[in-house]
């Protein structure tokens, strides 16, 4: 399963549009020059993770084709964000790739594999990010983009017949 | 220009060199009115302590099925090992705290504090369960968003946010037990902050 990460991503990014509310607000958030390396790390993987909703979606089960189009939306939304905090770093967003290897996923189960092994790869890089931002709002704004790929691991999870939730400190190795 | 070091920078010099864990941030602060992580956990805690009451009423409630008390009684116990964990970093930065159960009107009170509609005792279905629920995961989720601001301590910071997804997974699941399927009612927004 592979995507063309450039152009399709970009499209849906051109077909989002809008600045969220929140980035909007955190326009005059002072961002450190020096974080806008760890920020581009962070929208590398959101990237990521959108060729791998907009490759798996079409593939999952009917009754999860809803929540992969709204979890690809909400990646954009912090693909976004995060673009917008690598701006305010005095950075330049990286582009998505040309292509991810997503492997050759067979059946739903498998591709449901992949997703979650995009969201526990993104939770393990937000986790090791957000101790070492800075100022705090920065850390909160981070944060509230981890937490939210958090549950959309839950979800991965349960439609795997996992624990939705394995463990009271959410680390990415579940 | 003087450059010789504040008493308050040698204290917090002497605190750093102990190894006390985020001593010397907590002085650091004291000049700036940003609160110290003490005061941010203690803030969590006092959610934490909320959350583990609302579990624990519902759960006595006799309005679920089996099906729900499955799903949640692990949920009360992920929330009782914040406590325990928020209440042993308290403890590391020397600050002794109640995790205690709260009682029913102390609990109300936090309630009306956080804005949350509802009582902990008129839980007569399964909906004023489940909502309760839903509303006190935000207040947690909330409480961490807001610690994160302001502390200093980056094992703490990474704590907070893990327990913060943690509490963002269990607001899914149970407004998933609220709308089965809809998943935009369970993930309604990209970005997770809760309510203060």
């Amino acid at each position: 399963m592979s995507v063309a990460g450039a152009g399709l991503a970009s499209a849906l990014l051109a077909g989002c549009g809008h600045k969220s509310l929140k980035a909007q607000v955190h326009d005059a958030t002072p961002v450190l020059h020096s974080d806008a390396a760890l920020l581009n790390h962070l929208l590398d993987l959101e990237h990521w993770a959108i060729a791998a909703y907009t490759a798996a979606t079409p593939l999952l089960p009917a009754a999860t084709v809803k929540a992969g189009k709204l979890f690809l939306n909400d990646e954009l939304s912090h693909a976004g964000d995060l673009a917008g905090l690598v701006r305010a770093a005095g950075g330049k967003p990286i582009k998505p790739r040309p292509s991810y290897p997503l492997g050759h996923p067979r059946g739903s189960a498998e591709v449901l594999g992949v997703l979650h092994t995009v969201e526990r790869a993104l939770i393990t890089a937000y986790l090791d990010a957000i101790p070492r931002l800075r100022p705090g709002t920065v850390k909160q704004q981070v944060a509230s983009i981890f937490a939210n790929d958090a549950q959309h691991l839950a979800v991965v999870r349960a439609a795997l017949h996992e624990p939705a939730v394995p463990s009271a400190f959410v680390t990415g190795r579940d | 220009m003087d450059v010789r070091p504040t008493r308050r920078q040698l204290v917090a010099g002497a605190l750093s060199a102990a190894g006390g864990l985020a001593a010397a941030p907590a002085v650091a602060l004291a000049d700036t009115g940003v609160p110290s992580d003490s005061d941010a956990l203690a803030k969590v805690l006092e959610a934490e302590r909320l959350i583990v009451l609302g579990y624990r009423q519902v759960l006595a409630s006799g309005t679920l099925g089996t099906g729900d008390a499955a799903v949640l009684e692990p949920f009360l116990a992920q929330e009782l090992e914040h406590v325990s964990t928020v209440a042993a970093q308290l403890e590391a930065l020397g600050t002794m705290s109640d995790t205690s159960p709260l009682d029913v009107t102390a609990g109300n009170a936090l309630l009306a504090k956080h804005h949350v509609p509802g009582s902990l005792t008129d839980l007569h279905a399964r909906a004023d369960c489940l909502k309760l629920l839903v509303n006190l995961e935000s207040v947690a989720e909330g409480a961490y968003f807001t610690a994160l601001k302001t502390l200093g301590h980056a094992d703490l910071v990474t704590l907070c946010a893990q327990a913060m997804a943690c509490e963002a997974q269990h607001w899914t699941v149970i407004s998933g037990l609220r709308n089965p399927g809809i998943y935009v009612k369970s993930i309604p927004w990209p970005f997770v902050t809760g309510s203060s």
